[in-house]
């Protein structure tokens, strides 16, 4: 360690010299109110090739270079992976690193981690050469899989409308050979000529497969995806804009933790075979708005589900049986908004058909705004589920007063609230303050109104039992800065 | 309590026991359990731990870290997304070299805290950067045969190709 500081300082001192050395030089020419001449470059080469070989040697025994290879992969890691930065693709990062010198490059071919995420577009173009696209998927994209030495791989299939995109997926499908790749996170973009093929595949390949998201396109119309998996090991299952998915084997979800399901609904295959289907698509609207149907024979067969996240209404089957999701934590809603009345009056109520005994965490979101009848009528619709849970988020769903007390009194474990995305009123503040929910201890107000920020703070002023509650139990206040001037944040 | 911790140049900081917990091989010294592994040496307690390897300048700027997170854990694991506060990505900044001369000296002092911070200020500053502007940086030179060039023109046309295919 001395003798490498002694180094360094040694160094140091030559790079100090050749500094002087070269600024001499330029004050000698400069003097001389002449242009710098031929003899000025070759003496002034010199000394930035010194230079040069200096500040190489001077960072080849304090530089990057001598970090441990433990300590210069962890560098890489987040280099290539973190998703911020423009552009973002690993791959791009990763071949930066690997052309930067020899040690690096071992460092990058010899890291099998670093060749576990693949995000394969198909041909977008008409006029591609198909054969060439081929060529070089299997030249590139077979050389980086063995790179990944039997590491469970992630990949993502992007979109195509290409009519030949099933020649180029076809290829991608035949390079992963089961025997030899893992596939454990499977993305694939579909568009209706590919439906067949990657249904094929999944019955098929991918015995190990935990992490499955399907997602079609938005365009009208009905999809029906028959999904009949090889697996038996998937964890997350989520599908956006498939209306329905029809299952073959419905044991195959049996260790499923998580169902994310955008515009989607999932069927048993006898069942859509029946009459599900059927009536799903006579109620009309189903097509437009891709609800999600409760299939009590479906969810049945989830025993380990821990998180449900369903966008739209999610509605329940004439004649559907109860079910009880006895593992399920998470409830996710999501609506698009726009909603009246009488959707809600159609179909058994959701929530008295599927039990959730051990639900924690309840997130209820609009993407729109909601008029408050409906935001009441959702409020209502959560009754039977409130009683365990500890979090419930309500985002651009702001109920009356009255239905929100009710709720929040069912709501008996209720710890903490996250409400916001409108304007919060002084009554609806003073219900958050309500000395009668004694567990509820954590109070947030995200992206509100500023008009209810003002009203927050009048409330926090006064000296009632509900200013101090509020006081009490208020956390965090986001006022939303594009909706009323300038916004602001406090905690 | 208060340690005294003794740069390399001979320079005393006196710090509190709060703030020299988090230096691992001052904590290890003080308590005596890696005291044979001669990290660093307490011979008196008069004479404080000696950092031998540690310049004032980067002593100085780490033991603000320490100072700051006294009371409070600092983020010591997760993922490459991980977002770190505020703070914390202010007081790394972006000058390569002492983000460099940092984790060299959290490594040897066993801060895993602060070397995870340095960790994610190289990537910062490395990220979007092309391979010579990398090589510029940090000093470094292409040694590559011909033959390993070509080899990776080849591959890297073909990445690029697929990766905005026409």
């Amino acid at each position: 360690m001395d003798d490498k500081h002694a180094l360094r300082s040694q160094i140091k001192k030559e790079i100090e010299l050749l500094d002087v050395a070269q600024r001499r030089l330029e004050y000698k020419y400069q003097s001389a109110s002449k242009p710098l001449d031929a003899r000025y470059q070759r003496e002034s080469g010199y000394i930035q090739a010194s230079l040069k070989d200096a500040w190489t040697r001077l960072h080849a025994i304090t530089g990057i270079n001598t970090l441990p290879d433990e300590l210069l992969l962890d560098i890489m890691q987040r280099v290539v992976w973190q998703s911020h930065g423009a552009p973002y693709n690993p791959h791009i990062r990763l071949r930066q690193l690997q052309c930067v010198c020899k040690h690096w490059m071992a460092l990058c071919l010899g890291t099998a981690a670093f060749w576990t995420k693949f995000d394969l577009p198909l041909p977008t173009n008409g006029s591609s050469n198909i054969g060439l696209h081929v060529a070089r998927l299997d030249n590139g994209f077979s050389k980086a899989l063995t790179r990944s030495k039997g590491l469970p791989i992630s990949l993502t299939v992007r979109p195509s409308n290409v009519d030949y995109n099933q020649t180029a997926l076809r290829k991608i499908l035949e390079i992963i050979r089961p025997s030899d790749v893992q596939v454990q996170s499977l993305k694939v973009n579909l568009t209706p000529i590919m439906v067949m093929t990657v249904a094929f595949a999944l019955a098929q390949q991918f015995s190990r497969l935990e992490d499955l998201a399907l997602v079609g396109e938005t365009l009208p119309g009905s999809w029906r995806f028959p999904l009949a998996l090889r697996t038996t090991t998937l964890k997350r299952l989520r599908a956006n804009n498939l209306r329905l998915i029809v299952l073959d084997l419905p044991s195959s979800l049996s260790r499923v933790e998580a169902l994310h399901f955008d515009n989607s609904t999932l069927l048993e295959g006898r069942r859509a075979a029946e009459d599900v289907e059927a009536w799903i698509y006579a109620s009309g609207r189903y097509q437009d708005r891709g609800d999600f149907v409760l299939d009590a024979a479906v969810l049945q067969k989830l025993p380990n589900l821990r998180s449900l996240r369903i966008r739209n209404q999610a509605i329940a089957f004439p004649h559907s049986d109860v079910v009880s999701l006895a593992e399920l934590r998470e409830l996710s809603l999501v609506f698009t908004g726009g909603y009246g009345r009488q959707v809600f009056a159609e179909g058994p109520p959701f929530f008295q058909q599927v039990q959730f005994p051990k639900l924690k965490s309840l997130r209820v979101q609009s993407e729109q705004g909601t008029r408050s009848g409906t935001a009441d009528q959702i409020i209502d619709s959560l009754h039977p589920i409130v009683a365990g849970v500890t979090s419930i988020l309500l985002h651009r769903i702001i109920p009356s007063p009255e239905h929100l007390k009710m709720l929040l009194l069912r709501a008996t474990d209720l710890k903490e609230l996250d409400i916001g995305g409108g304007e919060i009123s002084a009554e609806l503040m003073r219900v958050l303050g309500d000395p009668m929910l004694k567990h509820l201890h954590t109070v947030k107000l995200t992206d509100i109104e500023k008009r209810s920020g003002a009203i927050l703070e009048q409330m926090l002023s006064q000296p009632t039992e509900e200013g101090r509650q509020l006081s009490r139990r208020w956390h965090m206040r986001v006022v939303h800065s594009s909706r009323k001037g300038a916004g602001s944040t406090g905690t | 309590m208060s340690i005294t911790l003794i740069s390399k140049e001979g320079a005393q900081f006196l710090v509190s026991k709060p703030v020299a917990d988090r230096i691992g091989v001052v904590r290890d010294c003080a308590y005596g359990a890696d005291f044979w592994l001669g990290y660093a040496v307490a011979t008196d307690d008069s004479m404080g731990i000696t950092l031998a390897n540690v310049t004032s300048s980067i002593l100085s700027k780490i033991l603000v870290w320490c100072e700051h997170y006294k009371d409070m854990e600092p983020l010591v694991d997760g993922d490459s997304n991980m977002e770190f506060p505020e703070w914390d990505m202010a007081y790394i900044g972006h000058d390569m070299n002492q983000i460099l001369f940092v984790l060299e000296a959290a490594d040897y002092l066993h801060i895993p805290g602060l070397l995870l911070l340095a960790c994610k200020g190289i990537a910062d500053v490395l990220d979007g950067r092309n391979p010579r502007g990398i090589c510029d940086l940090l000093g470094i030179v292409m040694d590559f045969s011909h033959r390993q060039e070509v080899d990776m023109d080849k591959e890297n046309g073909y990445w690029r190709w697929f990766l905005h295919p026409t």
